[in-house]
């Protein structure tokens, strides 16, 4: 808690007299802010307003949230990945529904960069590799990284058929 | 953090005796309530960047080194803004850079807050996503909060304090965070395009006569509490040329700052920027003009 004593002394003169210090340079007294008048153990310049243990903890937050939040971006800007949108959609639940069998999905973008309008396509195929149905949905932004869930409803049982998701289409945000 | 929190509920600590901590104690309520204030400043300031779409896109669109430069330029922001708009007639800059710092944390914690719990951030979201929307958001959170630590307060907003200290680069200064404030709020919607592609040149130049006179009649004609006087003997050219114009040159230097962080300029000429910056310039200004009455 000691700090040096230039601190205490700037501005003004007359700081030896311990009843001066009520009085700021300028003659402005000192606001609402809780002003160390007393000059206490004399760890504060006259008239600025003691910080309390409080603020100080809460201004060390900001600064490890700002030095952390600096760091991350320095490590995200030397290090990201800036390759295309690579997408990975996996079924999670078959069910029916009225309209047919819903089919939900989460979508994962395993690559670089962000999708926007990412659209995820359902095709199903019967035995004989032929096209039974075509189902697709379009996804807002899909960041890097990130999964969105979403869902398509087709007529035939996609459970008797093979069902591919995939991504087939996407614009650059 | 919590011994320090310790220290001042018991109100008895050892090195500083039963006085020192009353006083800690006196200042950790005050402390208290100012951050109250500043949350509610942030949440003021900040919801409707909060609650904007293109806001929550662009925390994992935008560039790492453009949301760094943001972030690092935040700081001297709020500093600044403590410096010329608060009320404490203390000089010392100590007071201020512990403020920011304040600010920044109650402008984060806000963010991440109401991010969470308008279920924007969440699980099956990468860091990546979660940390630039919290972080984006947390720079307008910030603002809201510094300025509500300032100006908010049981003081007199814009105090004979902040005055005094604040000369010609000072009140610029102010009329920068002004339009930053304004113009940010604006810079990351569609709609800003839209309002380009749908003027013509004529209207963008009716428009830029508009943002001068609403500027100087703001700041010198229309009789606002804490409006400026024009000095006697001084020439309204003086004034003019001194203040409103170099204002509003400043409102299109951080308009145009906004749009390129938020990725508004990209790919576009020459022509389109300018364009979207007079459009943007134009609540720039109206900000910049307000700052200098509110603050």
């Amino acid at each position: 808690m000691g700090q040096p004593d230039r601190e205490r002394t700037p501005r003004g003169g007359g700081q030896k007299d311990a009843s001066a210090r009520g009085k700021s340079a300028t003659g402005k007294s000192t606001n609402g802010k809780g002003a160390s008048a007393k000059g206490g153990e004399g760890a504060t310049p006259p008239h600025a307003p003691e910080i309390s243990r409080l603020e100080w903890a809460a201004a060390a937050l900001g600064l490890l949230l700002v030095l952390a939040a600096a760091g991350y971006l320095v490590y995200e800007g030397v290090s990201a990945p800036d390759g295309p949108p690579d997408v990975t959609v996996r079924a999670d639940t078959i069910v029916p529904v009225h309209g047919g069998w819903l089919v939900r999905f989460t979508a994962r973008n395993e690559g670089g960069s962000t999708a926007a309008g990412a659209t995820i396509q359902g095709v199903l195929t019967d035995d004989g590799a032929r096209e039974v149905e075509r189902e697709h949905t379009v996804i807002d932004y899909l960041p890097r990284g990130s999964a969105r869930r979403g869902g398509l409803v087709f007529r035939a049982d996609p459970r008797r058929d093979r069902l591919e998701l995939r991504l087939t289409a996407f614009e650059a945000p | 953090m919590y011994a320090g929190m310790g220290v001042t509920h018991d109100g008895s600590s050892a090195e500083r005796g039963p006085e020192a901590g009353e006083q800690d104690r006196g200042n950790a309520a005050e402390f208290l309530v100012g951050a109250a204030r500043g949350f509610a400043g942030a949440l003021l300031f900040a919801l409707p960047l909060l609650m904007t779409m293109e806001m929550w896109h662009m925390g994992y669109t935008m560039t790492p080194w453009r949301m760094l430069l943001l972030v690092v330029l935040d700081l001297p922001l709020l500093v600044g803004l403590s410096y010329f708009s608060g009320f404490q007639t203390t000089p010392f800059l100590r007071d201020d850079v512990v403020d920011a710092f304040v600010a920044f944390a109650i402008g984060a914690l806000s963010a991440l807050v109401l991010l969470a719990l308008f279920g924007l951030i969440g699980p099956g979201m990468s860091a990546h996503e979660i940390l630039g929307k919290v972080i984006l958001q947390a720079v307008p959170g910030s603002i809201g909060a510094l300025f509500a630590q300032s100006q908010l307060g049981s003081q007199p907003a814009g105090g004979k304090g902040s005055r005094e200290r604040r000369k010609y680069w000072g009140t610029l200064f102010l009329m920068a965070a002004g339009a930053l404030f304004l113009s940010f709020n604006l810079a990351p919607t569609q709609e800003m395009i839209v309002i380009q592609h749908r003027s013509a040149p004529w209207q963008l130049l009716v428009l830029v006569a508009l943002s001068l006179i609403v500027m100087h009649g703001f700041v010198y004609a229309v009789d606002f509490r804490g409006q400026a006087r024009v000095p006697p003997g001084r020439e309204f050219w003086s004034v003019f040329l001194r203040h409103t114009v170099v204002g509003y040159a400043v409102a299109l230097l951080v308009s145009a700052y906004a749009l390129w962080t938020f990725g508004r300029f990209a790919g576009n000429g020459v022509g389109a920027m300018v364009e979207s910056t007079v459009v943007l310039g134009f609540p720039g200004a109206i900000g910049a003009a307000a700052a200098r009455l509110i603050l």
